[in-house]
């Protein structure tokens, strides 16, 4: 093993303190880095994002952006419309448009990011609370309010939203040094959005590869899982404190500004509840077992919220030509056929599929009969290209 | 804070270089060993007050044993070895605890997930721990490094001055988080020496080239080879087939991934330490240009595999040795606990370091028995009779064909989060499946053409250690031939074209900075 080594060069520059800087080498790097500084410091400064108090919103452009995610927290918090859908990627394809026509309002945008966590929900439903013009405010209820209150997505920039400046330099970006510039030259700053049509053939792919798959495993047994009591007296809703303690803060806080509020529960296939714990990953793993918390967590729902005047729960687990039909999917999660997404959005506008204290022991009790008895893959059209 | 994090470029660093460079000007040496310190505790912090606490309780014990270990005289020999294994076991039980404790609960309850990364893992542990563990023994043994590194121990300020010495090695934060795992032999002479903490020009120069090569190997390579990546391997997982081209180019991604990632924070760890003065052990030399297990496994982690073999691999290979001699007396036999024990146990160690997971169990075993294997072929008459009617260049092409496809393999297998996903991966590498060529697009060949361009920097350019060479950018563990034909001639220098180069470097970096995704080795 060397010794510490002597560096040849120490005889050939001996440089130190600001002398330094007059390298050749170093001069192109030092122009960069300050580019960069100057540049990150400018969108503190000039906040096109309308972080700080000294900023002014953005406008945001129609249809939502799951790659600009991140950056369009605050401005989709404050985007001037009458519906905004704050939900994750198993609710993203549905379109603004299906919004505004079954719901009959003029501007409608939805804002789903990619496997969002409680955290992050948190972080934009108070942002929503605060700032957000809308008279109703969708919320996808996915499986992940099952997960700790504090879990959050290591993408998802909570470092705009704390009080610390500092750490805001990690804002900079192309794009917001982009916006930044646009602002002081005197432009109207449009986050660009995003049409889910783009998306599509990545869909298509994943749904044609699903159903292959499915087409190969249709005569598999499904794995067998422990069934609750349709009845679950015994869920402690203080095991989820996201769900019966903070989700009614942020819900009082949306309602007290005159919003109307509907929590949607993304309809998962029925296989999906028998084929969760082959997930291994953390966050699966954390809300095992799947169905019991499920169930458990939109009962907590249900008794938190589900006699509020201003809110509305929605669940369509039941309706089995969609949960119990794979040829919906493009996976065990994700729905991909857009007549499906239309019947959601109308029934929500209609006030069908409504999930109360009244009807939840039959939902649980159906759900549960279901999924049991989902033995095997349902039939399907193998040669379907949607 | 990542070294990726534009806080830690654009703030932390910066301050910390200026800081250093005025407090030696006008301070002293410890003053600045402090500031390090204080430094290194804001850089890890961010990870959790509670981690912090915990490393600066590790800190503490290993310093009072050591110290202990130093004060009691070798006449007490009994109790100094029991106070060096109290501190190993000490050191190795926090690591037991903190990558075993989530599986070996699971697993009593019946509710096994033999799955890495559901354990909430210190961020750094295994590193500062082996660095510890390290230098107990050092002291031990009455390393003279220990003895004059942490001074005089006499009275508080003694006392505090040593421990603040003893501190600022260890939670260094170049080094801290995912290493290199440094000696006190290396860092201590530096240290001493009349040029500690001034900021120089040749440092400057040498150590930002390393900086932005290191910053564009992670955020520009292996973050865009994880978007590649991490589709293959979820569909595997979720037990979706991939077409073959999908399937392959994943797992070489896989492994070009790792690399990049893993060797760009070392580069990275080595640029900032260079510039406040401090030459760090090189932990990659091109590994992935090996043409054999026995050749990557010097170039691949070298800090780690080193202290593996330091504290496992030759302790059991004495045993082994005096076991076989005094033991056996049939001579093929002797070479088992000789050579094969220690190997098998030392594979062994360095996967399951990884996690309790079935993959890296296999993993571990597939390279012991492949090392294994190595080993006894080169013993073979046969072996030398090829390579005496071989030209080395031929040896090492070939040699670098037969590795590679092996090698992506096992880390295709490290991988996966299971076995049935390597076995899903693998039906669609060797076309097992119905229909291997569905779904063959522009984009799977786009990003086939990614992947292999990426393995072809590894392949056929200089790493940053050889083209800094002339400039002695790291310590070099073990001596490695220099690439001397083609682009590997390339030599690096600090002028406007090689700052051109290194800015544009920069520039793509920055493009892609706001990203921040974690470094694969902080879970490990």
């Amino acid at each position: 093993m060397n010794d510490v080594p002597d560096t040849p060069a120490t005889e050939q520059h001996v440089d130190t303190g600001l002398s330094v800087l007059r390298s050749m080498f170093v001069a192109p790097l030092i122009a960069v880095f300050g580019f960069f500084w100057i540049a990150t410091v400018a969108a503190i400064a000039v906040d096109p994002l309308d972080l700080y108090e000294w900023g002014t919103p953005p406008k945001l452009l129609p249809d939502y952006s799951v790659h600009k995610g991140r950056s369009m927290f605050s401005a989709a918090a404050r985007t001037d419309v009458d519906i905004l859908l704050i939900g994750s990627s198993t609710v993203a394809a549905i379109t603004s448009g299906q919004l505004e026509e079954e719901f009959g309002v003029d501007k409608a945008f939805n804002f789903s990011i990619t496997g969002p966590r409680p955290a992050d929900r948190r972080m934009i439903l108070a942002q929503v609370a605060e700032h957000s013009p809308a008279e109703r405010v969708i919320v996808s209820f996915d499986w992940s309010f099952a997960l700790p209150a504090d879990y959050a997505h290591p993408a998802v920039p909570t470092f705009m939203f704390d009080d610390n400046i500092f750490n805001d330099l990690r804002l900079a970006s192309p794009m917001v040094i982009g916006l930044t510039w646009q602002k002081m030259l005197g432009r109207p700053v449009g986050l660009s959005g995003w049409d889910y049509a783009s998306t599509m053939p990545g869909d298509r792919r994943r749904y044609r590869r699903f159903q292959e798959r499915m087409a190969r495993e249709a005569h598999r047994p499904l794995p067998e899982i422990e069934y609750p009591a349709p009845g679950a007296t015994d869920v402690s809703c203080s095991d989820y404190p996201l769900v019966s303690e903070i989700l009614p803060e942020l819900v009082d806080g949306l309602t007290s500004r005159g919003k109307a509020v509907d929590f949607i529960i993304p309809p998962y296939s029925l296989r999906l509840y028998r084929t969760w714990r082959s997930r291994t990953d953390e966050a699966a793993l954390k809300v095992r077992p799947f169905l019991a918390r499920q169930l458990a967590i939109r009962r907590c729902l249900v008794e938190a919220l589900g006699s509020h005047d201003k809110v509305r729960i929605f669940a369509f687990d039941n309706e089995t030509w969609i949960t119990g039909d794979l040829a919906n999917y493009r996976d065990e999660a994700h729905l991909h056929e857009p007549e499906v997404y239309s019947f959601m959005v109308s029934s929500m506008a209609e006030g069908r599929n409504r999930l109360t204290a009244d009807n939840f022991d039959e939902y649980a009790a159906t759900l549960i009969a279901n999924v049991a008895g989902s033995t095997q893959n349902p039939a399907h059209d193998e040669d379907s290209e949607r | 804070m990542l070294f990726t994090d534009p806080v830690y470029l654009f703030l932390f660093f910066p301050i910390v270089v200026i800081g250093v460079g005025l407090l030696r000007r006008y301070l002293g040496v410890e003053a600045v060993l402090t500031f390090l310190f204080v430094a290194s505790c804001i850089f890890y912090v961010g990870w959790g007050v509670d981690y912090l606490l915990m490393m600066l309780t590790s800190i503490v014990v290993n310093w009072v044993l050591s110290q202990i270990l130093l004060a009691l005289p070798d006449s007490r020999r009994g109790s100094r070895k029991w106070i060096f294994w109290l501190g190993i076991a000490f050191n190795i039980s926090a690591l037991v605890w903190f990558k075993y404790s989530f599986f070996i609960f699971n697993f009593s309850t019946g509710a096994a997930a033999l799955s890495a990364g559901t354990v909430a893992i210190p961020v750094g542990i295994s590193f500062y721990t082996f660095q510890q563990a390290v230098f107990l023994q050092d002291a031990y043994n009455r390393d003279t490094h220990v003895v004059g590194y942490l001074g005089n121990a006499n009275g508080a300020a003694g006392i505090s001055r040593g421990f603040v010495r003893y501190a600022a090695f260890i939670a260094f934060f170049p080094q801290l988080v995912i290493g290199p795992i440094v000696y006190l032999k290396e860092f201590a002479p530096q240290v001493r020496d009349a040029t500690f903490g001034r900021i120089r020009r040749d440092n400057l120069e040498i150590g930002l080239f390393l900086l932005v090569v290191g910053l564009f190997k992670k955020v520009v390579i292996a973050d865009n080879l994880a978007r590649i990546v991490d589709p293959g391997f979820q569909s595997a997982s979720a037990g979706a087939d991939l077409n073959v081209i999908e399937a392959w180019t994943s797992a070489f991604g896989y492994y070009g991934q790792l690399y990049f990632d893993f060797s760009g924070y070392s580069d990275m760890a080595l640029g900032a330490a260079r510039i406040l003065g401090i030459t760090l052990p090189i932990n990659f030399a091109s590994p992935l240009k090996a043409n054999s297990i026995a050749d990557f496994y010097k170039r691949w982690h070298i800090t780690l595999t080193r202290v593996i073999a330091r504290f496992m691999y030759t302790p059991i290979s004495i045993w082994g040795a005096r076991f076989a001699s005094t033991r056996i007396s049939w001579r093929p036999l002797r070479r088992f606990p000789l050579i094969w024990l220690p190997l098998l146990v030392n594979f062994e160690v360095i996967a399951l370091w990884h996690g309790a997971a079935s993959t890296f169990l296999l993993f571990g075993i597939i390279h012991g028995l492949w090392y294994i294997a190595e080993t006894e072929t080169r013993q073979t008459s046969a072996w030398r009779r090829w390579k005496s009617r071989t030209s080395e260049r031929t040896r090492n092409v070939l040699g670098r064909i037969l590795f590679t496809v092996p090698m992506v393999l096992c880390f295709a297998l490290f991988r996966s989060d299971g076995l049935s996903t390597m076995g899903t991966l693998m039906q669609s590498m060797f076309l097992l499946q119905e229909n291997p060529l569905a779904g063959i697009g522009m984009q799977a060949i786009l990003d086939a053409g990614l992947v292999f361009g990426a393995m072809a920097i590894c392949w056929f350019l200089p790493n940053v250690y050889e083209l800094t060479r002339n400039f002695k950018p790291g310590i070099f563990t073990w001596t490695y031939a220099d690439g001397n034909t083609g682009l590997a001639r390339l030599r690096w220098s600090p002028n406007l074209l090689w700052g051109v180069v290194t800015a544009g470097a920069a520039m793509a970096t920055l493009y892609y900075i706001g990203r921040l995704p974690p470094f694969l080795y902080l879970g490990f």
